[in-house]
């Protein structure tokens, strides 16, 4: 009887080994898909929008595809409830450094559309392939912001805090704190922006910048503290302090509307570091597309810095000293 | 005035019944039987009095009542129990009383060639049990252990039973969801079963005296969840001598101290991991900081002279999961289970038992976000429960039982989404419950329960909730060698899980009242089957099954905005056939069971395969007894594969990472992975060949038990998932041999 049980064992055993691994095909057809997206900036009349189409790589690595599927020769509308119709213009505009892709690509914009207030827009792509894609968004309330001080550091050295109002319903807003400065280099001066973070924690000995998610509430507060840290790190490893010239502070929020706050919840909602999960939620507003049609309100506040405060750091001040 | 009518017509069922079922000239035989070493409970042996053919099986509780027996005459009494000697007792019955026996069965030894044993089912023609699996612990240290014995693995070996893979020990019952099983230890809901990520369950076998496990159909007094009930029962500990088993594996140190009190006895378990290199196995060696706990005691009192046929119970089981990451960037995840539990259990001088019970069951999970981008998330549940339970049973072996459960549960969720949107879905209710049921069991031929569930005050204030969830099985045997089953019910369950059905591996499951605005899911179950007794130590058993479930809650994904619903609902549905096949022989059982069957969802008008859904599944066990104290097992396990999204291609997606900057400097677009149709391909097939030998050695005082098992012998590559990222095939587990090392005192 022992025998015979692992004479069975053994002989399942040899069957089995020659089927210890099979491949699968995890892909499936590909079938053409058209991709819009365009975000209004409620404080502007410059619009832009792009149009692409989905491609299939076979090496798992999208990034190694190299063929640019952005689409020309649309016919790209965009309208405020009943007025008057706007076509934006196809044009081709130089990728940006971070790109993937290298050559140029097809933009579509226009210099004359600003959504008005308590409306709702609309955006119609009819493709060269007779191809049509649509959608629509409300517009959100302009929103007001105010800021507690007109100069950094304060005058208590308190945090400075910007609030806004904003009557729309469950607003989402994203807001930024950037100090704008100048880098001269090679006899030419070029404008960047240095993000100002919630405040930095420590690991050991390093600091991380900790940033604000999207906030639901009217408040947003950082600590001069903060300021002067990320002052600091604009040079840092670089000797030459007065190659860095400091223009302010400025605080912004943006209020989003409810299509680009849904939009925006699928593209960064995390897991956990152990949790695994298979399908990714792939929110759009686009009929017979993917993409995001959204709009978004913005408000800003300036504040200066002194020009005791920027030399204390080796910089020069670019803007008129704080009365 | 539905409710009144329902008193009533089983008050008047009650009497009329009790009227009519007298006998005179005979008596009532009342026993339990127990391990004369330990004094330990033995649950379903089997019991048969020689003379006038009739018998019965011990339940849960090591109890058996066999009514009706002609008194004042000289009968034997025989006794089986798998493991142990057989007994055979001469008894005489008391006329019109209720006669009790205690029977001691002695454990064969070791060296033993052969396991007693005989037909389970012969004398129990007419046990409404369909749906119902029974096990003791013996079943469980028969299989292959793998890294652990674990309750919950041992269930997927089970037809009917699904799991998505090695990596998790939960299991979907049915085409249910595992949010859908009810977990009971000693009648007290635990609601987080699992350890690590799903890996093992937090139910130490060591602690277990047998499980009652329910697929579907499950009868009236077990309400609250929609697919399954899971009911262990706990050992009282050695009640005769102190003993003390440590045991060790390569994930966890465990130890079990036991003995007498006065009138009673007492059992403490303990469980600690101590080592991550065998979950790196089971992580795709991911290296996850889990450390983990489980501890439980019991104790009893029973004293004849404080008050006859009284059991007095106090047990508690602590369980808790820590993951701390000492990088402050991570997330540290900590979640525990507290069970505390008192119970009164009461045998009467007529055919009456009793059973009062007040218990608490508390969970607490929390996502601790330090420096992470992770959101806070809390959630505890509190539950405490009281219920009255009474069954009496008619001289002509009919039952009738009541039941009054009291269940006032809190729970608390804080829970904020990626775009800072806060939650706190807290809230306090009771579920006040009444359950009645007959149980015709005089005529051989036919069994039937026939009872409801009558919620007199519901948890969700939705104003659907239902107020009777009436049940009913049924067996019919028309010949010696055949018995056909059936049984209907409809189950509602008002606690539900937050949780993404799309996560293949999680931490937990948060609880939450089902919101005002949701009509709590309800599940209707349809079950039919026969059973073939043709040949001595060989049954055959098909059984099909229909199961529709209404309002099926599922996690609101797209919530963007607090005024948002959390949640949203679908429609579920699930059919199929299993088949067993059983040889038990003195040397040897086998075991082969076979399930197809078919899940699907509805959400939003689209029907999809949900991730459990199974296709085929077969699974062959065979034990052998070597004789010498060694004896070996082999299971095999093929699934057909697990549904899967394909990609269908990429496209360029707009991120707002950098809604700040300036569209001439900044390109915002990434690819992203397109999927197709949710979970419509499939995985390659699933098998796998665990072995296992085991060797059980008497060194004088000192019991000791060598298991050395194998996990995918012929280290089948089983995929369990693929990253769309990079394409990286992850498989379950690989070949791995572990070994266990017990050692009692």
């Amino acid at each position: 009887m022992k025998k015979s049980f692992f004479a069975t064992i053994i002989f399942i055993t040899i069957i089995l080994t020659y089927s210890c691994e099979e491949n699968f095909d995890p892909f499936g057809e590909l079938k053409d898909k058209y991709v819009l997206n365009c975000i209004i900036r409620g404080d502007s009349t410059f619009q832009t929008a792009t149009l692409g189409k989905n491609y299939m790589v076979e090496n798992y690595d999208p990034y190694s595809n190299s063929e640019d599927n952005s689409i020309k020769g649309a016919v790209i509308r965009l309208w405020n409830g009943n007025d008057i119709v706007t076509i934006m213009k196809d044009s081709t505009a130089e990728r940006p450094e971070n790109s993937s892709y290298k050559k140029p690509y097809s933009v579509y914009y226009t210099n004359s559309f600003q959504p008005l207030q308590h409306s709702s827009v609309d955006i119609e792509a009819i493709l060269p392939n007779g191809k049509r894609l649509k959608s629509s968004a409300d517009v959100p309330s302009k929103i007001s912001a105010a800021i507690n001080t007109d100069r950094i550091p304060t005058t208590d050295n308190g945090d400075v805090e910007l609030t806004w109002n904003s009557d729309q319903r469950d607003p989402v807003f994203v807001v930024r704190v950037g100090i704008y400065y100048y880098k001269h280099e090679n006899g030419l001066k070029k404008r960047y922006v240095k993000s100002v973070p919630l405040y930095y924690a420590k690991d050991g000995n390093k600091e991380i910048p900790v940033y604000s998610a999207p906030l639901t509430n009217s408040m947003y507060s950082v600590s001069v503290e903060t300021i002067t840290k990320t002052m600091e790190l604009i040079s840092e490893g670089d000797i030459e302090k007065g190659k860095y010239e400091i223009l302010s502070c400025i605080a912004e929020v943006l209020s989003l509307n409810q299509e680009l706050s849904k939009y925006y919840n699928s593209t960064v909602r995390g897991l956990d570091p152990y949790s695994v999960k298979l399908d990714e939620t792939d929110y759009s507003n686009i009929e017979n597309g993917y993409g995001i049609f959204g709009v978004y309100m913005r408000s800003y506040r300036v504040i200066k810095f002194t020009h005791k405060y920027i030399e204390s750091f080796g910089y020069k001040p670019g803007l008129s000293d704080v009365n | 005035m539905r409710k009144d009518s329902s008193f009533l017509v089983l008050t008047f069922l009650f009497t009329y019944l009790n009227l009519f079922s007298q006998q005179h000239d005979s008596g009532t035989l009342r026993g339990l039987v127990t391990d004369s070493t330990t004094s330990e409970v033995l649950a379903y042996g089997n019991v048969f009095i020689k003379e006038i053919g009739v018998g019965a099986s011990t339940d849960a509780r090591g109890y058996f009542l066999i009514p009706s027996i002609p008194a004042n005459k000289n009968l034997t009494l025989v006794v089986s129990y798998v493991g142990y000697k057989t007994k055979t007792i001469p008894i005489a019955i008391a006329k019109n009383k209720v006669t009790q026996y205690n029977i001691k069965l002695m454990p064969s030894s070791v060296e033993l060639q052969t396991i007693e044993k005989i037909g389970e089912r012969v004398v129990e023609k007419n046990e409404t049990d369909i749906s119902l699996q029974r096990i003791i612990v013996r079943d469980l240290e028969a299989l292959p252990q793998g890294v652990e014995t674990d309750v919950f693995r041992s269930l997927q070996y089970l037809p009917g039973v699904q799991s998505t893979g090695d990596v998790s020990a939960r299991f979907y019952v049915r085409g249910g969801a595992s949010n859908q099983n009810l977990i009971l230890i000693e009648g007290i809901t635990l609601y987080s079963p699992f350890h690590s990520l799903g890996l093992f369950s937090v139910i130490d076998p060591d602690m277990i005296n047998n499980v009652e496990f329910y697929k579907g159909g499950f009868t009236a007094e077990y309400g609250g969840r929609l697919s399954s009930v899971v009911k262990t029962m706990t050992k009282d500990g050695n009640k005769n001598n102190y003993a003390a088993k440590a045991s060790a594996s390569f994930l966890t140190g465990k130890l079990l101290l036991e003995g007498p009190i006065p009138h009673g006895s007492f059992i403490l378990t303990g469980r600690k991991s101590y080592s991550n290199q065998i979950i790196k196995k089971f992580l795709n060696e991911q290296n996850t900081p889990i450390d983990f706990y489980d501890f439980s005691f019991k104790t009893n009192y029973s004293n004849y002279d404080f008050m006859e046929g009284a059991k007095f119970t106090f047990n508690g089981f602590f369980s808790g999961d820590n993951i701390a990451n000492s990088n402050p960037t991570i997330e540290d995840f900590k979640w525990s289970n507290s069970l505390l539990g008192f119970k009164w259990f009461q045998v009467g001088d007529s055919p009456l038992f009793y059973e009062l019970s007040l218990s608490l069951s508390k969970f607490d999970g929390e996502v601790v976000p330090k420096l992470s981008d992770a959101k806070q998330s809390l959630n505890s549940v509190e539950d405490i429960t009281a219920f009255f339970d009474l069954t009496y049973m008619f001289d002509n072996k009919d039952e009738i039982g009541v039941g009054f459960h009291i269940k006032n549960i809190r729970t608390d969720l804080y829970i904020e989404n990626a775009l800072g949107i806060q939650t706190n879905l807290g809230t306090s209710a009771a579920n006040i419950s009444l359950y009645a049921k007959y149980k015709l069991l005089q005529f051989d031929f036919i069994g039937i329960d026939l009872g409801t569930r009558i919620n007199l005050a519901t948890l969700s204030s939705n104003k659907g909730t239902a107020d009777l969830e009436p049940r009913i099985s049924l067996v019919l045997r028309p010949f010696e060698v055949i018995t056909l089953k059936g049984a209907f019910g409809i189950y509602q369950q008002e606690l539900i899980t937050v949780t993404d059905e799309n996560e293949v591996i999680n931490l937990y499951e948060p609880w939450v009242v089902s919101p005002e605005y949701i009509t709590p899911s309800k599940a209707t179950h349809y079950i039919l089957g026969f059973d073939l007794d043709i040949i001595n130590g060989f049954t055959f058993s098909v059984e099909g099954y229909y199961k529709k479930i209404n309002n099926l809650v599922l996690v609101n994904n797209n919530k963007a905005s607090k005024s948002d619903d959390d949640f949203l609902t679908g429609e579920g549905e699930s059919y199929g056939t299993e088949l067993t096949a059983k040889i038990n022989t003195s040397i040897f059982n086998f075991t082969a069971a076979y399930t197809h069957a078919y899940a699907y969802k509805v959400v939003d008008e689209k029907r999809y395969y949900p991730r459990y859904d199974i296709r085929n599944t077969l699974n062959l066990i065979l034990e052998f007894n070597l004789g010498d104290g060694w004896s070996t097992s082999a299971v095999w396990v093929y699934n057909s594969g697990l549904p899967f999204t394909q990609i269908v291609g990429y496209y360029d997606k707009y991120y707002l990472d950098n809604i700040f900057a300036p569209w001439y400097q900044y390109d915002p677009r990434r690819p992203f992975t397109m999927i197709g149709v949710q979970n419509l391909a499939r995985l390659p097939d699933y098998h796998r060949l665990d072995l296992s030998l085991t060797k059980k050695l008497n060194l004088g005082f000192v019991k000791a038990e060598i298991d050395a098992s194998i996990i995918n012998v012929y280290d089948r590559k089983n995929i369990f998932y693929f990253t769309r990222e990079t394409g990286k095939r992850v498989n379950m587990l690989p070949f791995m041999p572990t070994v266990t090392f017990k050692v009692e005192i």
